[in-house]
């Protein structure tokens, strides 16, 4: 397809060009179907799933403290 | 000891001292990393999918262009608000073929933009593209990607959730290195990601401010690239850090989503490295050129020209020149202050060898798969003879008395001297050992050697030996050229 058919083809956004789908429109029996609902549980598990960086600096900073410990005992 | 002598000491410890400070960012940015579990930006993300054109660039990617059409066809997104335009840039393989027969496979889907004048760059072709797209008033977001790049099929919903934030005008994704069979080089460039990637741009959200969207994962709204003339800056080697920098500049937010993984395809060879980092690396020299105004001012912009942001802009891209200072002020302050010299290098070595274990340590954990795949590359990332060096800091005489004591031997007063000047050297000569690498490389034990000089040597002062050749470059007013990274096809999602 050339340019101008590419342009044409995109055509069409009209008078919904600023409407927004948020997920309404979603069949709710397709498990991979993004609905309002999973979305939102998608960005509370991320969210919640970000806590692990404070486990694991706390896991580095241990490695670090061993490091330090070592060389004050043998160093 | 004479004043002068003694002014000259103090500048000398000053000098080594500058070599701590990149360090001291490095240590820093990832503390900040933990804190990203508390500030990020999912409490103001929504649910939104908004029209989004997908805009490839394409160059000769007919081993590839395929593969990463029907990956994005078949992305867990709606398929009424998905568009892919794939803008062929006179590629002269099989490329337009590819998209032709895409197209017809999903037809109002994808679509092919030929450019008949091409090689001038991704930043030209994208602006191909974008002005059609804009032209048309149904793409609501654009994301702009690379053709060998391949997107999970959550990626894009998780990229778009931000855009529900009218504050933020572009979003970018986790880069992860993702060749199925990797290589040393894919390993070392996966651990890099991760570190420069995972970890750096998660501080980088906490501090507010993003150095750079990955150019194969920029997800803009309509309104940012209508803001920015609907253009992507053509006059650098960087475009996507100049789009990155002049959307904060407006005012409008970057985040980076670390649950939006996209996998692509890395160099092999330290050649083809060579060539994309010098890229990158002159880009680099001339953002910091054109946004001249903006460093440590924070009035001109509260994140940008912050210190904190500062510092860490300034500790990578200056990194050869404080590695190169550091290690001449120890030679010259072996000469004036050897038991100075000794307890300097011990001092900042430390602080160096302790920073490392805390980064590595936590690179690991923030993938773990990669961290799996990865962690002799992780451990080795400063090359063997750097990581002799840091143990040294942490067991004085380690090198030079208790090594040679196992075999029963004893250094000389000489021995010691020259041996210390080594040590005190190789902070420098690494960028040195790094081109060397590069070098071997291209002769017939290349094949054999590479592998083992690189672990030797190290990543990190390869890529450093890179930055300081991009200096060069820039200083010489080289050609810029639109080296495009060869590509063939060994993703698999």
């Amino acid at each position: 397809m050339s340019d101008r058919a590419g342009a044409g083809a995109g055509a069409g956004g009209g008078a919904d060009a600023q409407a927004v789908d948020r997920g309404e429109n979603a069949d709710p029996n397709d498990p991979d179907a993004p609905t309002p609902e999973r979305l939102r549980a998608e960005i509370r598990d991320d969210r919640r799933a970000e806590r692990y960086l404070i486990r694991a600096g706390l896991i580095a900073a241990l490695v670090v403290a061993i490091a330090l410990w070592y060389r004050a005992r043998y160093g | 000891m004479s004043a002068v002598a003694d002014a000259l000491v103090v500048v000398l410890v000053a000098m080594v001292v500058l070599g701590v400070v990149p360090v001291m960012a490095g240590l820093y940015q990832y503390l900040l990393v933990p804190i990203h579990a508390v500030r990020n930006h999912y409490g103001k993300a929504a649910p939104y999918l908004p029209r989004v054109a997908v805009l490839v660039p394409a160059w000769n990617e007919g081993a590839v262009v395929g593969l990463s059409i029907d990956r994005l066809i078949g992305l867990e997104y709606p398929p009424e608000s998905l568009r892919v335009y794939v803008v062929d840039d006179a590629s002269t393989d099989d490329t337009p073929e590819v998209i032709l027969q895409r197209a017809a496979q999903y037809p109002g889907q994808v679509f092919h933009l030929r450019r008949d004048k091409g090689g001038e760059g991704k930043a030209h072709t994208l602006n191909h593209g974008i002005s059609i797209l804009l032209d048309e008033d149904w793409m609501q977001a654009l994301l702009i990607m690379d053709a060998d790049v391949i997107y999970q099929p959550d990626s894009l919903r998780r990229m778009t959730r931000h855009l529900a934030d009218p504050q933020v005008g572009s979003v970018t994704a986790y880069i992860r290195e993702g060749s199925t069979h990797p290589k040393f080089m894919t390993r070392f460039i996966g651990y890099e990601y991760v570190a420069a990637q995972a970890c750096a741009r998660r501080a980088q959200n906490v501090l507010g401010a993003l150095a750079c969207l990955a150019g194969g994962a920029q997800l803009h709204s309509r309104q940012n690239l209508v803001a920015m003339g609907g253009r992507i800056d053509t006059t650098t080697l960087a475009e996507d850090t100049v789009t990155t920098i002049t959307t904060q500049l407006q005012g409008r937010r970057v985040v980076f989503e670390p649950y939006a993984v996209v996998l692509a395809e890395e160099p092999e060879s330290v050649g083809a490295l060579w060539k994309q980092r010098l890229r990158w690396g002159r880009g680099n020299v001339q953002v910091t050129k054109r946004f001249s105004h903006l460093w440590f001012h924070p009035w001109k912009h509260r994140q940008l020209g912050g210190v904190s942001f500062g510092l860490i802009w300034f500790s990578v891209l200056l990194l050869p020149v404080t590695m190169i200072l550091s290690s001449a002020a120890l030679v010259g302050l072996y000469f004036l202050d050897s038991e100075m010299a000794a307890r300097v290098f011990q001092y900042t070595w430390f602080m160096a060898g302790a920073t490392y274990l805390f980064l590595t340590a936590m690179t690991i954990q923030v993938d773990l798969p990669t961290g799996r795949r990865s962690w002799r590359e992780a451990v080795l990332f400063p090359g063997v003879i750097s990581l002799l060096v840091m143990m040294t800091a942490f067991e004085p005489g380690l090198l030079n008395e208790k090594l040679p004591a196992v075999f029963g031997l004893r250094l000389t007063a000489l021995g010691d001297a020259v041996w210390t000047l080594a040590v005190y050297s190789w902070i420098s000569l690494c960028m040195v050992a790094a081109w060397g690498v590069k070098r071997v490389e291209s002769t017939r034990f290349g094949a054999v050697l590479t592998p083992l000089l690189l672990y030797v040597v190290g990543y990190g002062p390869l890529l450093c030996a890179i930055t300081f050749d991009a200096y060069i470059k820039e200083f010489r007013g080289a050609a810029q050229v639109w080296d495009k990274t060869e590509k063939v096809g060994r993703v698999m999602a």
